[in-house]
Formats: C-alpha cells, sequence, structure tokens
C-alpha cells in the first residue's frame, strides 16, 4: 500500500526505527525518504522514534560486574576443568592443564587414520565398490554422550573402550578437550549401558556424561 | 580461545562483558539475576568458542547465546508460565505522535515506560536503539524472522506512546 497525500504506507512504517538508527540498506533508504517527504506523519512519527532513540541510548546504565565478574568467571572455569578431567587423574595425581588440548586432537586425528585404514583393509580387492564401516552401516545420529579422556591413554586403549562401548567419536574435543560420542544404539537403556562401560575405564575415560 | 587460551578469554570478557550485561538486563530487569546470566554467558562462549564458524559477527553469536540464557532464566524464576514470545498490543487506538513528543523529552518517563514493555518488545527496543543492530541481525539473535522483529518494534512503540500519553495525562510529566 503506497502512501499518497499523507496517508500511510504500513510496509515503511515498520522500517522506520531502523531509518532512524541509521541501518537500513540503500535502497531502503531512499524509498524511506520518498516516503518521509510526502507525509507528515511518518515525519511525526521519526520526530518521536528520534526522541525515544536519543533516551534510550542516554539513559544511565548501572555497572556491569566487571573485574568481580571475570574473576567469578576464572574460578568456575577452573572448577569444570578439575571436573572434567577429575575422576580418572585421582589414580595417578596427575594435574591436567589446558594446553593438554593437543593430546586428544592427536588422539583424534590417529582415531580417523586408524578407522580410514580399516574401512580400506575391509575393501573387497579395491574394486570401487560401495564404501561402508567394517563394523557395518553406523547411522548419522547426533552425538549422546560427551566424555574426556585420560592424557595418558593410548590410542589402542581409547579404540578399545569405545568398541566395548558400541560408541564412535561425533564431534570435538572442545576448548576443554570434551568430545561427543554417538551411539550405535540411541535407546535409553543403550546409552546406559554405554555410560557404565565408558566409566567403568577411569584409567582411560576421566569424564563421562550424557550430552 | 578455542584453544583454552586463558589470556583470550580475559581479553573477550573485557571487549564484551559491558554489551552482554546490559543486553540481559534489559530483559531481565533484575541486577542480581543479569550478573548471574552473564557469568553463564561467559562461560559458554569459552566452552563452545571452538564451535563458533563465524557465519556470523562475534557479538550477533554472544548476544543470540545471551538471549536464550535469559529466556531460560525467565522460565525458571516463572515455572509453568510461558515466556512471552510475541505479546499482542490489540487496540490500535494509539495516541498521535505528536501528542506525546514531549512526554519522550522527559528521560525518566522514557525508563518507566520501557520498564512496562513486554520482555520481547524490550529486547527489540535496547537492540534497535541501544546497540544500533539492523534488524536483520536483531532477528539473528532472537531466533526470529526479520518480520517479527519489525512488528514486535512497531508494537513496542506504539506501547511506550500510550504509557508516555497516559503518563502525561496523569501530569507525570
Amino acid at each position: 500500500m503506497m502512501a499518497q497525500n499523507g496517508t500511510r504506507d504500513e510496509a515503511l512504517d515498520l522500517l522506520l526505527p531502523w531509518y532512524v538508527n541509521g541501518t537500513l540498506s540503500d535502497d531502503e533508504l531512499e524509498r524511506v525518504e520518498d516516503y518521509l517527504a510526502r507525509s507528515t506523519q511518518a515525519r511525526d512519527e521519526v520526530e518521536l522514534l528520534r526522541q525515544l532513540h536519543r533516551q534510550v541510548k542516554e539513559e544511565p546504565q548501572e555497572n556491569s560486574p566487571g573485574e568481580l565478574g571475570l574473576q567469578r568467571l576464572k574460578r568456575e572455569i577452573e572448577q569444570a576443568e578439575r571436573q572434567d578431567q577429575g575422576s580418572g587423574d585421582k589414580l595417578a595425581g596427575r594435574t591436567v592443564t589446558v594446553a593438554s588440548f593437543w593430546r586428544p586432537l592427536a588422539v583424534a586425528a590417529c582415531l580417523a587414520v586408524v578407522v580410514q585404514a580399516g574401512v580400506m583393509i575391509g575393501l573387497p580387492g579395491g574394486t570401487g565398490g560401495d564404501v561402508e564401516p567394517a563394523g557395518g552401516e553406523v547411522a548419522l545420529v547426533p552425538p549422546v554422550l560427551q566424555v574426556t579422556f585420560a592424557p595418558d591413554a593410548t590410542e589402542r586403549e581409547i579404540r578399545e573402550v569405545l568398541q566395548s562401548a558400541g560408541a564412535s567419536i561425533a564431534d570435538g574435543p572442545s576448548a576443554l578437550g570434551v568430545y561427543g560420542l554417538r551411539l550405535q544404539q540411541s535407546a535409553d537403556g543403550a546409552i546406559e549401558e554405554a555410560l557404565a562401560t565408558l566409566r567403568a575405564r577411569g584409567d582411560v575415560v576421566t569424564f563421562a556424561e550424557r550430552k | 580461545m578455542a584453544n583454552g587460551d586463558q589470556s583470550a578469554m580475559d581479553a573477550f570478557y573485557r571487549a564484551y562483558e559491558g554489551r552482554v550485561y546490559r543486553f540481559i538486563r534489559s530483559k531481565l530487569n533484575d541486577s542480581f539475576d543479569a550478573a548471574d546470566v552473564l557469568n553463564e554467558v561467559m562461560f559458554e562462549v569459552w566452552r563452545s568458542a571452538g564451535r563458533f564458524e563465524g557465519r556470523s559477527s562475534v557479538s550477533t553469536w554472544v548476544l543470540g547465546i545471551a538471549h536464550h540464557k535469559a529466556i531460560d532464566r525467565i522460565r525458571r524464576r516463572k515455572p509453568g508460565e510461558s515466556v512471552e514470545l510475541d505479546p499482542e498490543i490489540a487496540d490500535d487506538d494509539s495516541p498521535n505522535p505528536a501528542e506525546t513528543l514531549s512526554a519522550a523529552q522527559d528521560a525518566e518517563q522514557v525508563r518507566r515506560c520501557v520498564d512496562q514493555l513486554s520482555e520481547a518488545h524490550r529486547s527489540v527496543v535496547h537492540l534497535a536503539f541501544f546497540e544500533d543492530l539492523p534488524y536483520g541481525e536483531i532477528a539473528d539473535i532472537v531466533g526470529c524472522p526479520e518480520g517479527t522483529v519489525k512488528t514486535r518494534m512497531f508494537h513496542a512503540k506504539k506501547a511506550l506512546m500510550k504509557c508516555l500519553a497516559g503518563l502525561k495525562e496523569m501530569g507525570l510529566s
């Protein structure tokens, strides 16, 4: 609906706040300016919106938590790191730092190579047929578990644990070294069973929870 | 930060904390809750920095996290109540803009009327008028279509005009 002789244009009325904050595209700006040239009511509205914009901008702001908030955040990050890394490390009394981020990444890379090798070995004479994982088709389901691995866990240990739990790495590691795992079966019972299997290997899996 | 660099987190926190806090505060109207939610947001940023794909600006990403965390907080503190996502400002008898202009010049009255808006309307007003964001970016932050952002702003403006006119009539401005 076009504005003529001061009548309103609803579509352009909706753009007026963004005309006031200066974020319209060139095309929108041109159409709004043309509208304002024709509509007294639209000009009045822009005047009001400018006033509201100014008041909102100039409203005194209460202080944010600042450095105190940062200290609180750091404490909670440290606590979370201890929880993430804690249970398995109790055995050896090790201290795990965020720098261990690269180790799980390297383990994941090794795992990728191993899985790829497994697939290649399973190929029937390399004839170029459809490639399937040696363990059968794995449904592409989202990760349901999250885990961290002990810093000194070997690729072989991680592989054994994942295979016995019926799990595979779906994503990660996060900044804290957390991996997402997907399961071959996603029923509730299967998830609990996999969790129990993972937790039973505290020397390899330092943290295991539902995602 | 995605690699667990604590100094990067410090720098990020100092750069964004004020903006994020003000946005959360505008949604929750409560300083203590806002400080709590700010902490949750920054913690989430720390944990998920590695998953940030750069499809939006960093500020859109972090304000989007803040939006969702604040909505979660509202739901938790009002169990059983649904969060008003797109409330109706039904009647179309809003006063004339020219009539409310004088009331809008009183900062205290504007603040009082903004505080009376629904959470959804306050968010859009804050993002459009305090952050000066385009409607497309606001839509990304609050997770709704651009048309909804425009409509919410339209209704928020009507509600503000009505509130300001009411205060003027009462002789409070």
